[in-house]
């Protein structure tokens, strides 16, 4: 199996280490870090720059009693067991295996949950995750299927779980490419993009940060 | 701000002995655990007050945290994360979940879903030590304002946008201080190999 090629920008990164990421965003990070081992490493430099942050802040006393009340606790904190992973299939995704912590979430959803068509074979299932305008969502793009070139108001992230789509750069933006399994696109706001699945479809996740405006097919 | 040292400042474990610490936390062994105590309750208060936490909020949460950290000590494994790492994230985690009310989505290091890493970037607990040092190091060398611009990241729970808006930078200035300051840390990494 290929590794991705497309990688959450170091601040990206940055914002899921330090926690200011939310639920929505993070999740796609996350994600990405399941397939992508060198992405894993730079997560885990990261968390041992917090660690070594930590251990050098001036320490702010607690009150003497503390220690003895917490340890006092102790015995009380039953070990809770591990949650056990199950290799499930997500329901939705007909048979499509996808990794932790993305398959907790989509086991999750409601059992209700149903696609909605965005535009001719692209479907959308809504993952209710983060408040408006902030939308999160699987996206399935049936073969050679397109979002017609449109903005995005504010940031967009999408993270490939099966197939490939391309990406054709709009006017303002300065990207484009081919995003197969494992790759995350990070798509700044004001940028201009088209979308198109390639010749197997994809299913994606994606978070919207805020509105898309649908341009005029030029 | 003062910062008076006690008497349990003289002890403060090294990291190496932090992780083992932690190790025997997991064993089940409470003065273990009392050590690992002394030394980070303080710190991660400190580190909850720099996120905005009113003091007696931090105080609830340290104990929290410092609980969390005695129930999920099993988890703990030292060839991955130093003991100081492992705790950070314990704090940021049930700071997300206490003053967010949000979960933090992470990867479980056990699911067979997991792309394996080329067995030669394994890095050994040796090494990981090695890059707790070097961190250390490195971040004595950075210029001011990039250590403040990282500083600020870790223990300010607010976007680049917030710490920019809030200190009159503009916000590409942020972000291009903190990606000078992680190449920088990074180069003193690669030459420690």
């Amino acid at each position: 199996m290929t590794l991705p090629r497309h990688h959450p920008p170091e601040t990206l990164l940055l914002e899921y280490a330090t926690g200011v990421l939310r639920e929505a965003q993070a999740l796609a990070v996350a994600t990405h870090l399941a397939y992508c081992p060198d992405c894993r490493r730079q997560a885990a430099l990261l968390d041992e720059l917090g660690g070594v942050l930590l251990d050098t802040l001036p320490p702010e006393p607690l009150a003497q009693e503390t220690l003895a009340a917490v340890v006092a606790r102790l015995d009380d904190v039953l070990a809770v067991p591990v949650p056990v992973t199950r290799t499930m299939t997500a329901d939705f995704l007909g048979g499509l295996l996808v990794p932790e912590p993305l398959r907790g979430y989509l086991a999750r959803l409601p059992q209700q949950s149903s696609w909605t068509v965005l535009t001719s074979g692209v479907e959308a299932l809504h993952m209710a995750l983060g408040h408006a305008p902030v939308v999160a969502e699987i996206l399935k793009m049936a073969p050679g299927s397109a979002l017609p070139v449109h903005r995005h108001t504010d940031q967009e992230l999408i993270l490939t779980l099966q197939g490939a789509f391309s990406e054709e750069a709009g006017p303002h933006s300065a990207k484009g490419g081919c995003y197969g399994v494992g790759d995350l696109g990070e798509f700044e706001g004001g940028s201009t993009h088209t979308v198109v699945a390639g010749k197997d479809g994809c299913v994606c996740y994606r978070v919207l940060a805020g509105p898309v405006e649908r341009l005029a097919a030029e | 701000m003062t910062t008076a040292r006690s008497s349990t400042e003289a002890a403060a474990p090294a990291p190496k002995a932090q992780d083992e610490l932690l190790v025997a936390t997991a064993a089940g062994d409470k003065a273990a655990f009392s050590g690992l105590f002394l030394h980070f309750a303080p710190r991660v208060k400190a580190l909850l007050i720099r996120a905005g936490s009113p003091p007696e909020v931090a105080d609830e949460i340290v104990q929290d945290v410092m609980l969390t950290v005695w129930r999920k000590a099993a988890e703990y494994d030292r060839s991955r994360a130093s003991a100081a790492a492992w705790i950070f994230t314990i704090a940021r985690n049930r700071r997300i979940d206490l003053l967010r009310h949000e979960r933090r989505p992470e990867i479980d290091p056990n699911d067979p879903e997991l792309r394996p890493a080329d067995p030669e970037d394994a890095e050994t607990a040796l090494q990981r030590a090695e890059i707790g040092a070097r961190l250390r190091d490195a971040i004595g060398t950075l210029p001011r304002e990039q250590e403040e611009a990282l500083a600020a990241t870790f223990f300010n729970d607010r976007s680049y946008g917030d710490y920019a808006a809030q200190s009159g930078l503009p916000l590409g200035t942020v972000k291009s201080r903190l990606r000078l300051a992680m190449e920088r840390l990074r180069s003193e990494l690669k030459e420690a190999h």
